[in-house]
């Protein structure tokens, strides 16, 4: 920590002139916020993408296409498919894979188990990472806290060997610790905004996925009755 | 198995370069944004001088300061220069009678010195030209003293004569104290004072002749040399004694002791004359900076009072000015019977600012006394002259508004 009287008090001066702790305090909320910031984003296109195909394999689906059509162009592109598409993909392939006089009843339980298995993955992949940024905003703001309460022990530590102690002796401490708490909320409140945005998103994903997934099964269901 | 293998196959997540770059662009603003911000903050505020003054400056009268002190000053560089002068002549000129002329200024500084402490008040008062007055009349005992030392030389002179050599130098001594007159007479033009003193001093060094080239520098031999006159007459005597067998010669010594007693005295008369030519012309000296400083006064007198009257103009206007604009505030009462007249002791700030009023006479009319004091803090900040010294006049001031303009 600096004590000179005339300080520097640039903001990578104040970084660079902090104590050990506090700067590694601060490279981990920097890591943090990155990683935040970066899954943030991340979630962001992929959540936005996963609407869009929803509502598109929606559009397509009810506007009455084959089924079989549908099975094949998912399966072909199944990169390019959406969540839904993919949960329809493996439910209408369990359903063709019981056609020859099977129970209907044992038939629509493997397909919806199949379907649930299916959903069940696309959203832990749409769920990936917003664990991560809940931990972010939740304990960023602690880690940021040390570092400046590290901070402001030390500038005091050092205040009480001065016999005059003013507040310029003090003030750059203070000010180079503080900054990890500026740093902990930069990093905690937008992945806190962002945690609770995309689980609201994906809550709403899982709920049309759920309904679907209904209203497939109902659909092979009356297929399966019809053969 | 071939299900679960590509069941199991992660998809490509869509953007994860763009997230990433996207993630690093909104750190780079936050960190521009704290190194700025801070950076910013970082500017030391400009400081701000504030005098406190307990009066307000006066310009008129630091003039008269400026000029009196250098009068003093010459005073004492003169001696400087007299003295510097002596000490040349001492060394390039054996002459002791010439050594002597010029050290009387060495004493005089000492005495200037001790006389300085009366013209130094004049420096601090400055204004007080008493002190000024005071110095003029100590040049009148100088006339006392001045005629003295001509006749102790003379003594010294006969006694001198009886010998040749001292003749020599007595001879001489007349020639320096024709020389001495310009020296004092610089002195004088800067301060009558020290004349007084050269004179006491000449007629201590002139007693001894010889031990004078000490003497110039060093006063306390003067005291010692008498002693060595004496011895010179016991020589004279026995000189005498020898050579009264030669009476011719010794009628013939006094013919020529009596021709240069005539002569000396000539002298003499010529350097009293001279004395009190230098007398007058100091008096008149004098009484011509007594004239100066007179006119000087008046000079300032004279300007002051004009000032004055300008001041007094700028007051009425800058009045009238304030009348006019705590008169254009006003939300008049209506229907009021008569002229009421109220007074207001305003207080203000020097930017002009209302920093309060005081009611001293009201008018009868509560409405149109708090009428006049609403428009006197609407009207803020008033119409100040812009010189520090005419606003002492506006510090406190007398407001009084009557109701109706026609008064």
């Amino acid at each position: 920590m600096n004590t000179t009287v005339t300080q520097d008090l640039s903001f990578f001066h104040l970084v660079s002139s902090a104590s050990l702790p506090v700067q590694l305090v601060m490279l981990l909320l920097l890591i943090a916020s990155l990683l935040s910031w970066w899954f943030i984003f991340r979630k962001m296109f992929a959540i936005r993408l996963a609407i869009k195909q929803s509502d598109e394999f929606e559009n397509t689906f009810w506007r009455g296409v084959d089924l079989n059509a549908l099975y094949h162009r998912a399966a072909g592109a199944r990169d390019m498919a959406g969540s839904m598409e993919r949960i329809f993909e493996a439910g209408f392939r369990e359903f063709t894979k019981h056609q020859a006089g099977m129970d209907i009843g044992a038939m629509m339980d493997s397909t919806r188990g199949a379907m649930r298995a299916a959903y069940q993955r696309e959203m832990d992949r749409l769920e990936s990472h917003l664990s991560f940024l809940a931990t972010v905003g939740s304990v960023s703001p602690y880690v940021g806290l040390f570092g400046t309460v590290w901070g402001i022990m030390n500038s005091f530590r050092e205040l009480s060997n001065l016999t005059q102690a003013t507040i310029a002796n003090v003030a750059p401490g203070i000010a180079e610790a503080l900054i990890a708490t500026a740093m902990g909320l930069f990093a905690a409140i937008p992945a806190v905004i962002a945690y609770n945005r995309y689980a609201s998103d994906t809550s709403q994903l899982a709920t049309r996925y759920e309904s679907f997934m209904e209203e497939l099964s109902n659909v092979l269901q009356r297929r399966a009755a019809k053969l | 198995m071939n299900v679960t293998a590509w069941r199991d196959a992660s998809y490509p997540e869509p953007g994860l370069f763009r997230a990433a770059v996207l993630a690093l662009l909104v750190h780079i603003i936050f960190f521009a944004f704290m190194v700025f911000g801070l950076s910013w903050k970082n500017n030391p505020p400009e400081r701000m001088v504030v005098d406190l003054w307990s009066d307000l400056p006066q310009p008129i009268k630091p003039a008269p300061v400026r000029e009196t002190p250098p009068r003093p000053e010459p005073v004492q560089q003169t001696p400087a220069k007299v003295k510097s002068e002596p000490v040349k002549e001492t060394l390039s000129k054996p002459k002791s009678v010439k050594a002597d002329v010029p050290s009387p200024p060495q004493k005089s500084v000492t005495e200037i010195k001790e006389k300085t402490v009366k013209p130094q008040p004049a420096k601090e008062v400055t204004k007080q030209p008493e002190p000024v007055k005071e110095t003029p009349p100590k040049p009148e005992p100088v006339k006392a003293d001045v005629p003295s030392p001509p006749q102790k030389p003379a003594i010294e002179i006969k006694e001198k004569t009886v010998k040749p050599q001292p003749a020599k130098e007595a001879t001489k001594q007349p020639e320096p104290v024709k020389e001495t007159p310009p020296k004092p007479e610089s002195v004088k033009a800067d301060a009558p004072s020290p004349p007084q003193k050269p004179a006491t001093e000449i007629k201590e060094k002139t007693v001894k002749p010889q031990p004078t080239k000490e003497a110039t520098k060093q006063p306390e031999p003067v005291k010692e040399a008498p002693p060595k006159p004496e011895p010179i007459k016991e020589k004279i005597a026995k000189l005498e004694a020898a050579k009264e067998t030669t009476k011719k010669t010794d009628l013939e010594k006094e013919k020529q002791l009596k021709e240069q007693q005539q002569a000396e005295e000539i002298k003499q008369q010529q350097r009293r004359e001279q004395e009190k030519e230098k007398q007058l012309k100091e008096q008149q000296q004098a009484e011509e900076i007594k004239q100066q400083q007179r006119r000087e006064q008046e000079a300032i007198a004279q300007k002051a009072a004009a000032e004055k009257t300008k001041q007094m103009d700028e007051i009425a206007k800058y009045k009238a000015m304030i009348q006019a604009k705590i008169r254009s505030r006003i939300v008049m009462p209506p229907n009021l019977p008569g002229n009421p007249v109220v007074e207001y002791r305003v207080t203000l700030l020097p930017g002009g600012e209302v920093l309060n009023v005081v009611l001293r006479r009201t008018s009868g009319y509560p409405a149109f006394d708090e009428a006049v004091e609403r428009a006197i803090f609407l009207s803020t900040p008033l119409p100040i002259p812009p010189d520090s010294t005419l606003f002492r006049e506006f510090r406190d001031f007398n407001l009084t508004v009557h109701y109706r303009e026609s008064f």
